[in-house]
C-alpha cells in the first residue's frame, strides 16, 4: 500500500506546527526545542527537525503531513523531508518584518519541488498586520512564477492555522490544482 | 444537568456558522479563562454528544438544522445566534455580533432551561442582548477606528464635494418604501422569519442549462453593479464613497479595499438578489472632514462583500456579457477561506485556473452544475478575476496515479471544510 505525503513549509511562526495539529488525526509529533536565537523574540520554542501528522483514509491508507523547521539554518532538512511529497503548502507569516521577501525565499528554495508537484499558499496573521494584502501576494507570486517558470495562478488564501476549516480548504485547493480531473469524479 | 455539577466541562458544538462568526466563538470557548466549557470538534458533534448546540440560523441550512434539532429532540439545549431575533419554536436566541457577556448569560440560561419556563428564558436573553455598556463601548471603539481609517485613506487630492451636501447625504436618510424587500425585512421578527423561509431557494437548484442560459441578467441593475460603480468612483476621486439604496447605506474605500455598513445578512441578501432602480440609489463622495455622521457595525473586505452580492445577484443566472463558448481563464483564485463558499467553488476555480476553458465545457466535460458555474463566473468576473482567452488551448491532463487516494482525502476533508451555502 502506497501512502503519500504533503509538505508544509514556511518561515518561523507562520503556523506550520499549528496547522498540522489542527488537521492531523493522530497526536502530532513535534521536535520543538526552546528557541535560543532571534526566534526567541517571536516565540518561546521552535521546530528543529520536523513536525509530523497523519490523515487516515478509508481502506487504511494514510496521508502523511511533514512540517519543515522554519529557520534557514535547518534548510538541509527541507530537501530530505520534501522527497516523495505530492504537494507543498507554504505558510507565510504576515506579521513578520518582510513577508514578501519570505515568499521569494521559499519559492526559490522549493522551485524544483513546486514545478514537479503543486503549491498552495496560506497567509497567516493578516489580522495582526493588514499589509501586504492578498493583492500584493498575488502580484508578487505572478512575478516569481514568471521568473522561475512555475504555474502562474495558484491558490493564495488568508489562513488561520488554528482553524481546521482553513487548513482543510488549503489541502482541498491543492488537490484540485494537482489533478483537475478530480472534479469529474468527486461529488 | 448532572454534568454541570461535576468538574467535567460542558461540551459545546457550533453549527452552520460562517468563519467570521465562528472564529470569535471558538476563541471564546477555547480560552482558558472560561474553563467550564469545551468545544466539541465537528467529528464529535453528532446530535447526542454535545451538551449545548449553538446554531447560526442566518443561513437557510442553519435555520433548518435548528428547526430539525428542536423538532426531533425537544429536550436538546439549543442556542441560536442571528442578526434577527427569530429562532425557530421557542429556542433561545442571541443577537449578532455576539457579545461575551450576553453569550455567558444565555449559556447559563440554556443550562437552567429545564427548571424554568422557556418564555422566561427568552425574556432574560432579550435583556442580555441589549446589555448597553459593552456594546456601546465596542461601537464607540469601532467608530473611532473607522474614522481614523477613513481619514487615513483620503488622499491629499482636494475634494470637490460640498460639505453641507455630504453632511446631508450622510445624516439625512430618506426612507422610501419603494424597495419592497428591504422594507419587509425590517418588519417584526415573525415576518422576518417568514421572509427568510419564503426567500430560501429549494435544496435542489434548477440546473437546466437551457433555462439558465436564457435567464441572463445585467449586473448594472443589481447591487453588484452599483458596488463596482462606487469602487471606480472611490478610486478615481481618491476618497471613500457612500452609497445609499432606499433605507440602507454603506461606505466603500477602494484604496483600503474595505466596506463599512450595518446591513443585516438577510437584508443584504434581499438587496443583492433584487433589481434596483437607479432612482433609488445615491452615491456621494466623503471628504476628509465629512465622515463624522457615518455610523456602521460591520467592517469587511470589499472583495468578500462584492463576491457575495454578485453570487446572490446571479442565483444561477449568467451575466449577459459572455458567450457560453467563450474560452475563459481564472487569473487569480478567490479567497475561498473567507468569501461566501458555495458548492463546487474550489473545483470550478481549479479547472478555470489550469487552462482556458469555456463555461459550456466546464458544465458538460466536468459535469459541474450550470447553476454554480454561472454563479461562480458572476462573482469572479465582478472582482476582475476572470479574463477571456482567444489563444490555442492545451490538452486535458492525463490520469494521475494518485487520483484514488486524492478522492479519499477529499472525502475526509469535506466535513471539515467550510459549510458551503446554497445561493
Amino acid at each position: 500500500m502506497i501512502d503519500h505525503k504533503i509538505i508544509i513549509t514556511g518561515p518561523v511562526a507562520a503556523g506550520k506546527t499549528t496547522a498540522i495539529k489542527a488537521i492531523s488525526d493522530v497526536m502530532h509529533v513535534s521536535t520543538d526545542e526552546s528557541a535560543s536565537d532571534m526566534t526567541i523574540s517571536t516565540k518561546s520554542s521552535t521546530t528543529v527537525a520536523m513536525d509530523y501528522g497523519v490523515i487516515k483514509l478509508e481502506g487504511g491508507q494514510k496521508i502523511h503531513l511533514y512540517g519543515t523547521p522554519g529557520q534557514e539554518r535547518f534548510d538541509f532538512m527541507w530537501d530530505i523531508l520534501a522527497r516523495g511529497g505530492i504537494g507543498l503548502v507554504l505558510l507565510i507569516n504576515n506579521s513578520a518584518k518582510q513577508p514578501l521577501a519570505d515568499l521569494d525565499f521559499f519559492i526559490a528554495k522549493f522551485r524544483d519541488f513546486i514545478a514537479k508537484t503543486g503549491l498552495v499558499i496560506g497567509v497567516s496573521k493578516l489580522d495582526q498586520n493588514a499589509e501586504p494584502n492578498l493583492d500584493q501576494y498575488h502580484e508578487r507570486y505572478a512575478e516569481l512564477a514568471k521568473k522561475h517558470g512555475l504555474n502562474s495562478v495558484v491558490p493564495i488564501f488568508e489562513t488561520d492555522a488554528r482553524l481546521k476549516e482553513d487548513v482543510a480548504m488549503l489541502l482541498e485547493a491543492l488537490l484540485f490544482s494537482l489533478d483537475t480531473e478530480l472534479s469529474k469524479q468527486h461529488v | 444537568m448532572s454534568d454541570k455539577k461535576t468538574d467535567k466541562p460542558l461540551a459545546i458544538a457550533i453549527h452552520h456558522c460562517s468563519d467570521r462568526q465562528a472564529k470569535p466563538l471558538r476563541y471564546f470557548f477555547q480560552s482558558r479563562t472560561i474553563g467550564q466549557y469545551e468545544l466539541s470538534s465537528s467529528a464529535d458533534s453528532d446530535l447526542h454528544k454535545p451538551d449545548i448546540h449553538i446554531v447560526d440560523i442566518d443561513s437557510r441550512e442553519g435555520f433548518d438544522y435548528a428547526e430539525e434539532l428542536l423538532e426531533t429532540q425537544p429536550k436538546l439545549k439549543v442556542l441560536c445566534i442571528s442578526f434577527e431575533k427569530s429562532a425557530p419554536g421557542q429556542a433561545l436566541c442571541i443577537k449578532k455580533p455576539v457579545q461575551k457577556d450576553a453569550l455567558l448569560q444565555a449559556l447559563s440560561k440554556v443550562q437552567l432551561a429545564e427548571a424554568r419556563s422557556l418564555a422566561d428564558v427568552q425574556k432574560v436573553a432579550n435583556q442580555s442582548n441589549q446589555a448597553p455598556e459593552p456594546e456601546q463601548k465596542d461601537t464607540e471603539e469601532k467608530k473611532s477606528r473607522f474614522h481614523a481609517d477613513l481619514q487615513e485613506s483620503v488622499v491629499s487630492k482636494k475634494t470637490e464635494v460640498n460639505k453641507s451636501s455630504v453632511a446631508a447625504a450622510v445624516s439625512a436618510e430618506k426612507p422610501q418604501p419603494k424597495f419592497q424587500k428591504v422594507g419587509e425585512a425590517k418588519n417584526t421578527a415573525g415576518a422576518a422569519l417568514r421572509l427568510r423561509k419564503s426567500q430560501s431557494l429549494p435544496r435542489q437548484v434548477n440546473d437546466d442549462l437551457g433555462e439558465l442560459e436564457q435567464a441572463r441578467y445585467q449586473s448594472e441593475n443589481y447591487l453588484q453593479g452599483i458596488v463596482n460603480t462606487a469602487i471606480d468612483r472611490s478610486r478615481d476621486e481618491g476618497q471613500p464613497v457612500k452609497v445609499t439604496i432606499a433605507k440602507e447605506s454603506f461606505t466603500i474605500c477602494a484604496v483600503k479595499r474595505k466596506i463599512w455598513h450595518k446591513i443585516k445578512y438577510n437584508t443584504l441578501r434581499s438587496i443583492s438578489s433584487s433589481p434596483i432602480l437607479e432612482t433609488n440609489t445615491e452615491l456621494s463622495a466623503l471628504g476628509q472632514t465629512n465622515v463624522d455622521g457615518v455610523d456602521y457595525l460591520i467592517e469587511e473586505p470589499l472583495d468578500d462583500f462584492l463576491w457575495r452580492s454578485s453570487a446572490w445577484a446571479s442565483r444561477g443566472r449568467l451575466l449577459d456579457d459572455v458567450s457560453l463558448n467563450q474560452n475563459l481563464r481564472l487569473t487569480r483564485w478567490p479567497n475561498l477561506t473567507r468569501v461566501l463558499l458555495f458548492p463546487h467553488a474550489s473545483k470550478i476555480a481549479a479547472v478555470l485556473a489550469s487552462r482556458p476553458i469555456s463555461l459550456l465545457e466546464l458544465i458538460q466535460d466536468y459535469k459541474l452544475p450550470a447553476y454554480y458555474v454561472f454563479s461562480f463566473y458572476s462573482a469572479a468576473a465582478s472582482l476582475g478575476y476572470i479574463t477571456r482567452y482567444d489563444g490555442p488551448k492545451s490538452n486535458v491532463e492525463t490520469a494521475k496515479e494518485e487520483r484514488g487516494i486524492f478522492l479519499k482525502l477529499l472525502d475526509r476533508l469535506r466535513p471539515q471544510s467550510y459549510k458551503s451555502e446554497q445561493i
